[in-house]
């Protein structure tokens, strides 16, 4: 499964009002690649980060949804805040995990024990709900109840390696101070 | 012959009071933290009030992008860390919330510093200011409960730079 398949799929199931948090790499790329959307917001340079700026954002807003879509290797590289937002459980949290296994944004370099690794089921140890998608199929029947159904999950979605290492010339996302000032307005907060 | 430290003074056991009732002047209502036993009392006062919202972390930098995120979400947070998690946050402190001008405070317990004594934190404490420094962080150092009105200063240096702001906290003020 292409990962940008993948989020067409999941992207049919989001509203406007959802805010979509977006990992580094390939998952910020072929999100924005999908269309414009005012609650997305870019973690540009943080690896690792994007999931638990998403937990402290659902907790921030309870009445709205928070999606966060990361690769595995930002994932691995913190599996401990997979605990903390556990034990916070916000009903409105979804983190979505595409595994391709490697580390995309540097030339698809394996991540460490590559094919054995269960994001998923390290997400059930810790106490959270996590399933893993291995079918386009599968995620076509679960994508909606997944995204509008009330509850914290770690879902990870098995996908093909990307070829896209960096956004291309034609797709500049906002500088981060134009994301701030744009995020900001359309969540109906002061600046 | 060195001296035992001094024990803290009465007025120095109401530090992590004041030090809440700042925060929530300030507007914080979400905490992240780690334990350290020089923040065991403030933590602690954290969890007993309802207002402030206690996060617990497995590690420090997530604490950084919890408040960032909260940032962006319209709320006021604060992470609750020893400078070791500090030290361990470079990146997500330069890379989550000072690129994404994320503002919130950072209360950090200033271990290896001067009234310390404890040999295993001599460079962690030594590091500390160089680094916030070089990461461009504004700090504040908080010795006595006296100075914890600076705490408010600090917060609004941070909303209106749109950056994080570290205030180092001495023993004296966290009553220990």
């Amino acid at each position: 499964m292409q990962q940008r398949d993948a989020m067409k799929v999941l992207r049919e199931c989001v509203s406007d009002d959802d805010v979509v948090i977006l990992g580094i790499g390939s998952p910020n790329i072929d999100w924005l690649a999908l269309g414009q959307r005012e609650l997305n917001f870019s973690i540009f340079a943080a690896m690792g980060l994007a999931q638990s700026f998403g937990l402290g954002m659902a907790l921030a807003q309870p009445n709205r949804r928070v999606l966060v879509m990361e690769g595995d290797g930002g994932v691995l590289m913190s599996l401990g805040a997979i605990a903390s937002a556990a034990e916070q459980a916000p009903p409105n949290f979804k983190h979505f995990v595409f595994m391709n296994r490697s580390f995309g944004a540097t030339g698809n370099q394996p991540l460490p024990n590559a094919m054995h690794l269960d994001l998923a089921a390290a997400a059930r140890a810790m106490g959270a709900n996590g399933c893993h998608i291995t079918s386009m199929d599968e995620l076509q029947r679960q994508a909606a109840h997944l995204i509008r159904e009330p509850g914290y999950v770690v879902v990870s979605i098995e996908t093909d390696q990307g070829v896209l290492r960096d956004f291309p010339p034609a797709m500049h996302p906002p500088l981060p101070i134009q994301q701030r000032a744009r995020f900001l307005r359309a969540m109906g907060l002061e600046q | 012959m060195i001296e035992p430290a001094a024990q803290p003074t009465p007025d120095a056991r109401a530090g992590p009071r004041l030090l809440v009732e700042a925060l929530q002047r300030i507007g914080v209502s979400l905490a992240a933290y780690l334990p350290d036993e020089w923040l065991e009392p403030l933590i602690d006062a954290v969890e007993r009030t309802p207002a402030i919202r206690g996060v617990r972390i497995a590690r420090e930098d997530e604490g950084i992008g919890i408040c960032a995120g909260a940032f962006f979400g319209g709320t006021r947070a604060v992470l609750i860390t020893q400078n070791s998690g500090v030290l361990l946050s470079g990146n997500a402190i330069v890379g989550c919330a000072m690129l994404h001008h994320a503002p919130f405070l950072l209360l950090v317990s200033y271990t290896g510093s001067i009234s310390d004594r404890r040999f295993y934190q001599i460079n962690k404490g030594r590091a500390t200011e160089p680094v916030l420094q070089a990461l461009g962080l504004r700090y504040a150092i908080v010795e006595e409960p006296r100075q914890i009105g600076m705490l408010e200063d600090l917060a609004a240096y941070a909303y209106q730079s749109a950056q994080p702001a570290v205030a180092l906290l001495g023993r004296n003020v966290l009553g220990v």
